[in-house]
């Protein structure tokens, strides 16, 4: 034993100081580069986590705010058909009585012509009379007169 | 004066005294590494941002990957977060110790004693048994205090000292030495690993003195880069041993 000690030269001093100096290197790693690292490797995750979890939560917005359009779209659509329909229905039943109006007016008027027709037909009639009563007067009277 | 034949020290050798101590000059290069790895710290600190750069990357899926597999190993979340710092400090150690002891003018550079002996200045740290062993007492203690805090003295005692039948009590004394034998084959698993690396590399270097040592040098990298591994693996297998309940 004596002779180990002195051939691979073990001193208990040197032994103590190589074991302070582990310790020291180990403090100083330990305080100056796993802690520092570490920590940066935890932020840095905590940070990712974050990060797709906003991303999951941004995605599923999109997916909702999606349907939702497709919804107003759809909603939208179907009043848009609506109000034509209606507007159709409501134009059908104008024309249909400005229609019968006109034909009204148009009756009207052709019986109105007519009987205005009529009577200035008659009119003529009876002063056509009267000219021939006259005229056949005036005949009678050349007649009368003419020696 | 200086000798040709290839002169090995299993011993560091001592480049001074400060206060008492003496100075050997493994002491100093693990103040180079403590250096080194404060410096890294030190840039990492100063650039990190939540948009990380290519260091901090590199720094962070090393971290994540290694906390994740203590994680897994343990089944214990936060005692693998505890012990983190300590698995991952022993692996940059020495990792970091067995990658720069190639660097030109390690082992080289240093003085000549007045008796013609040559000292370096620095020497490559894992080659003195002095260190390994101090880790290895480090290592060993966490082991069993993180047993004792998790389980409770009782029953952490219980593996070791088991007298509920023959067998069992066979069962813990082999233990309680297997336990302790970690001391001895933790220490010179290392020293030995690393100091072998450097005698080859030495000797080759007296024949072939070129190109040669270049793959072999490749190689002990890698041999440093997996003693370092297994150092803080076998820690952490350990633990996980110390901290799980004995049958």
């Amino acid at each position: 034993m004596e002779q180990i000690i002195t051939v691979f030269g073990i001193n208990w001093k040197l032994l103590l100081i190589q074991g302070v100096n582990f310790g020291l290197l180990l403090f100083v790693l330990q305080r100056f580069l796993y802690k520092p690292v570490l920590a940066m490797v935890d932020v840095r995750r905590a940070k990712i986590v974050r990060a797709i979890k906003d991303a999951e939560q941004a995605e599923e917005e999109l997916g909702l705010a999606e349907v939702e359009k497709a919804h107003i779209l759809r909603e939208a659509t179907q009043k848009g058909d609506e109000i034509i329909v209606a507007a159709k229905k409501h134009a059908e039943g104008e024309e249909h009585l400005i229609m019968k109006d006109a034909h009204r007016k148009a009756v009207h008027l052709l019986n109105e012509a007519e009987r205005r027709a009529e009577r200035e037909h008659e009119e003529m009639i009876a002063k056509a009379e009267r000219e021939v009563a006259r005229m056949a007067v005036l005949a009678a009277e050349k007649v009368l007169r003419t020696p | 004066m200086a000798e040709n034949g290839i002169h090995i020290s299993l011993a560091a050798e001592q480049v001074g005294t400060f206060l008492g101590v003496p100075v050997t000059n493994t002491l100093l290069m693990s103040l180079v590494v403590l250096f080194l790895l404060g410096m890294l710290a030190f840039f990492v600190r100063k650039n990190l941002s939540l948009v990380p750069g290519r260091l901090q990357t590199l720094v962070e899926t090393l971290f994540v990957g290694i906390l994740d597999y203590m994680t897994e190993t343990l089944e214990d979340a936060k005692l693998a977060r505890k012990l983190f710092p300590l698995i991952l400090t022993i692996f940059l150690f020495i990792f970091t110790a067995n990658l720069i002891e190639f660097t030109p003018g390690i082992g080289s550079i240093g003085f000549y004693h007045p008796d013609g002996e040559f000292s370096p200045l620095l020497r490559s740290m894992n080659t003195d048994l002095n260190t390994t062993l101090a880790l290895t007492l480090i290592s060993f203690f966490v082991i069993e205090f993180t047993g004792v805090i998790t389980l409770g003295a009782l029953r952490y005692g219980r593996k070791f000292v088991n007298v509920t039948s023959v067998l069992g009590f066979m069962v813990g004394i082999i233990e309680l030495f297997s336990e302790v034998a970690r001391l001895v084959s933790f220490s010179f698993r290392l020293f030995g690993n690393i100091f072998a690396g450097e005698v080859m590399i030495l000797v080759i270097q007296h024949f072939v003195p070129m190109v040669l040592p270049v793959p072999i040098m490749a190689f002990e990298v890698f041999v440093g880069f997996m003693q370092a591994a297994i150092f803080a693996l076998l820690t952490l297998f350990f633990v996980k041993i110390a901290v799980t309940e004995p049958h």
